[in-house]
């Protein structure tokens, strides 16, 4: 008995240390097989693909673009139609391709990228409005690779720095926004302003206070300033105005994107007028730097309550809410938190008023495009973000073949006729020879189209498409600016809490490695 | 010999002429009514209380039916019904439309239903339209006069004879667009999510030419322009709301 238990026990021994080793093996083969599959990149933002990959002529490629619709349209068709027309024509070029299209809703479309994200199904392309660009630090692919060195000259810098991170260029661009001042010319002429004037250098905060207050002596129904109803859009104008270029410092650990300043090419759109040869260089005048400072935020703020305090900036409830009626009927100098698209509506409506479909009461407003009024001595980093086209990778990789055409696809979108739509919705084409052609489509007011260029080379991105500190700005502007500052433009908090209660924040989110 | 007056031979005339008109209006079918009855109001704005008949008037179509995608285009300027199949003119008929103290619906409509011989002022075929302000049809009618002028409270009449051959090809659902006339509404109120009227309309056609994608400019605020008013409030920096504020009306020059 004790002899037929102890074979029992002798066996069961020895199937358990089977199914043990056996189980082992496959771990170890699964193990393997990944590993096999591994490819330089398993780290965040580290895949590189080949960009010398031969495309396979023998194969069918489908690649697919997730976009959104644009108000785009003419007597023959819309932005769809012109879609159609870019799609066709890299078809022609490539025939084995197949290129399908999608539109996303604009409410759910980012929802129902995260969500393939998660699954490891993105598109090969999707249209990203910004202004964060890195999106994601394995499926996301970098362009670099794809462009040659004249291909990198033939970009705005400030392009390429908002897509930049660690040493990677994470997307295609598509245009460039700006957002600037609008002013109404008739008002501010009569008021004493040399228009041409401001709009080539500047102005100060004291002297645009000066001139709406004058234009309220004149014009008591008339605000100095009307603004977009998000009060963060006009802080950070503010803020920019005092010499922020971004919401966080920049520590030792920061890789910092500077702009360098450049002189366009021949034949840009930009930069066409003559200057002033022997203009001595700009003394003392500081150069916008990352990061808010307390000092900066009083100021700010200061300059808030003093347009609030003077009835220069309608108050919430009695039109600051209806900031582009005001505009429109002649009752604001001057509008902010807009993007550059306000002068091109001016031209709509000046349409409209010739085929006697609208009936201002007193005529259209003749815009003149501003930049930020700064305190005094002080340059500005214009606003500037990017639109761009986002390329990934699935998670099962398609192949670097399948790579190359994707990006050879996203080049053709953006290049040549690509411009049409940035010259449409009145942004600047990224690529500094489609401006020229962008000028010309347009049939741009050459001095509001000179600024939009020249002030868009005033941006600067000092953190790229970081994606630590996008993420930092974001939960900063949603939980803490926002609704301080509604509760500032309500009257419901004072200053001097609402600059603590920012600092406090910024301290809190602050994503860069500070000097011990 | 008997002498009758001249009044007597009057009144006597005039009974058998009424006879004779009401008996040929009762007869129905293709013939015009003699009488000079007041037709009811057609077109009116408001609930209106209202019957059918069905009867068995057939119209002999001598053309060749058409085919494909059937779309009724009525334009108030020129006062013209253009009957189209895949986007090609089928037919054309002339029209009364609405007076200016009462227009016609501009808009993009449907069918929704059809009934024969209301008789009367709406002749003898009715198509009734979507408009969702008011009662609105395509129809007969007893005035073959007014064909051609604005005339009408709003419906859109044409000839007996042409109402019925556009009976035997439409059915409940062919798209109906009015057009020929630009709206002006006072855009006075915010437009939200089921909100009718020709303000929306207007917002509609504006939003079309503006390049977004709203389906149908029927007059109802619907999810589809609630999508194109959030889309617009996103692209050019406003809270999207999906509600049509003065922001909006100025942003799309509607003001």
């Amino acid at each position: 008995m004790k002899a037929v238990t102890d074979v029992k026990e002798r066996v069961g021994r020895v199937w358990r240390a089977t199914i043990a080793i056996g189980l082992i093996a496959m771990l170890l083969m699964a193990l393997m097989a990944s590993g096999c599959r591994r490819k330089v990149g398993d780290q965040d933002w580290s895949f590189v693909p080949d960009p010398g990959a031969e495309i396979d002529p023998t194969r069918t490629y489908t690649i697919e673009l997730w976009d959104y619709d644009l108000p785009i349209s003419w007597a023959d068709g819309n932005y769809q139609t012109f879609v159609d027309e870019v799609i066709a024509s890299f078809t022609e070029l490539y025939p084995n391709v197949q290129v399908v299209y999608r539109q996303l809703d604009y409410e759910t479309g980012s929802e129902e990228l995260a969500e393939a994200l998660r699954e490891g199904t993105p598109p090969d392309l999707y249209m990203n409005f910004g202004p964060h660009h890195a999106l994601h630090p394995r499926l996301q692919l970098p362009v670099e690779g794809y462009l040659s060195e004249e291909d990198l000259a033939g970009f705005e810098p400030i392009a390429l720095s908002l897509l930049s991170y660690k040493a990677g260029i994470w997307a295609w661009p598509r245009w460039l926004a700006v957002q600037t001042w609008a002013g109404n010319r008739a008002l501010l002429e009569e008021a004493g302003a040399n228009t041409e004037r401001i709009q080539q250098e500047g102005w100060t905060w004291e002297e645009f206070i000066g001139l709406a207050e004058a234009v309220q002596r004149e014009k008591s129904h008339v605000y100095g300033l009307v603004t977009n109803p998000k009060p963060v859009l006009l802080f950070n104008h503010i803020m920019r105005g005092c010499g922020a270029s971004a919401l966080f410092f920049a520590g030792e650990g920061a890789a910092l994107y500077e702009v360098a300043a450049q002189e366009p090419p021949e034949g840009s759109g930009g930069g066409e007028g003559e200057g002033d040869e022997g203009e001595p260089p700009a003394q003392d005048i500081a150069p916008p730097v990352p990061g808010w400072s307390p000092g900066q935020i009083e100021t700010a703020l200061g300059l808030v309550k003093e347009l609030r305090d003077k009835s220069l900036l309608p108050l919430a409830g009695r039109g600051y809410e209806r900031p582009l009626e005001y505009f429109w009927e002649h009752r604001a100098m001057a509008m902010a938190g807009f993007g550059t698209w306000v002068w091109h509506q001016s031209a709509w409506r000046q349409k409209r008023i010739d085929k006697r479909d609208l009936y201002p009461a007193k005529g259209n407003v003749n815009v003149v495009l501003l930049p930020i009024p700064h305190l005094e001595g002080q340059a500005v980093a214009a606003p500037v973000s990017c639109a761009a086209l986002i390329p990934f990778r699935q998670a099962e990789y398609k192949g670097d073949d399948h790579t190359r055409v994707v990006m050879a696809f996203a080049k053709h979108f953006i290049t040549g006729m690509g411009a049409w739509p940035a010259a449409e919705l009145g942004h600047v084409p990224p690529l500094i020879m489609d401006q020229q052609l962008w000028h010309q489509e347009i049939q741009l007011d050459d001095a509001n189209g000179r600024f939009i260029v020249d002030y868009c080379r005033q941006g600067l991105a000092p953190f790229g498409a970081d994606p630590t500190v996008a993420q930092a700005e974001t939960e900063f502007r949603e939980s803490i600016l926002t609704p301080a500052l509604e509760g500032f433009i309500g009257g419901d908090i004072e200053p001097e809490e609402l600059v603590e209660r920012l600092t406090r924040g910024l301290d809190r989110l602050d994503p860069v490695p500070r000097d011990p | 010999m008997i002498v009758v007056g001249r009044r007597w031979v009057w009144l006597v005339g005039g009974i058998v002429a009424l006879a004779l008109m009401i008996g040929v209006s009762l007869a129905g079918g293709g013939m015009y009514s003699l009488l000079p009855v007041i037709p009811p109001h057609d077109g009116c704005e408001g609930a209106m209380e209202w019957g059918f008949w069905m009867s068995s008037g057939e119209t002999v179509v001598t053309a060749d039916p058409p085919t494909g995608e059937l779309m009724i285009v009525i334009d108030v300027s020129t006062r013209t019904l253009t009957l189209m199949a895949d986007g090609q003119p089928f037919k054309k008929w002339p029209c009364a439309v609405g007076k200016p103290s009462t227009p016609s619906p501009i808009g993009e409509w449907k069918v929704i239903s059809k009934s024969y011989n209301w008789g009367g002022g709406f002749g003898s075929r009715w198509h009734g339209l979507n408009v969702p302000w008011g009662i609105y049809g395509i129809h007969g009618t007893n005035k073959p006069g007014s064909i051609g002028t604005a005339a009408s409270g709003g419906c859109i009449r044409m000839f007996n004879r042409h109402v019925e051959e556009l009976f035997q090809y439409t059915k409940v659902g062919t798209p109906v667009v009015i057009t020929g006339r630009k709206i002006y509404p006072s855009f006075s109120r915010i437009l939200k999510q089921g909100n009718t009227g020709r303000d929306v309309v207007a917002l509609q056609l504006r939003l079309r030419d503006a390049g977004f994608d709203i389906g149908w400019a029927d007059g109802r605020y619907g999810p589809a322009t609630v999508q194109a008013i959030k889309a617009l409030q996103s692209l050019y920096g406003l809270p999207a709301t999906g509600e049509a504020d003065n922001n909006v009306y100025y942003l799309l020059n509607l003001k």
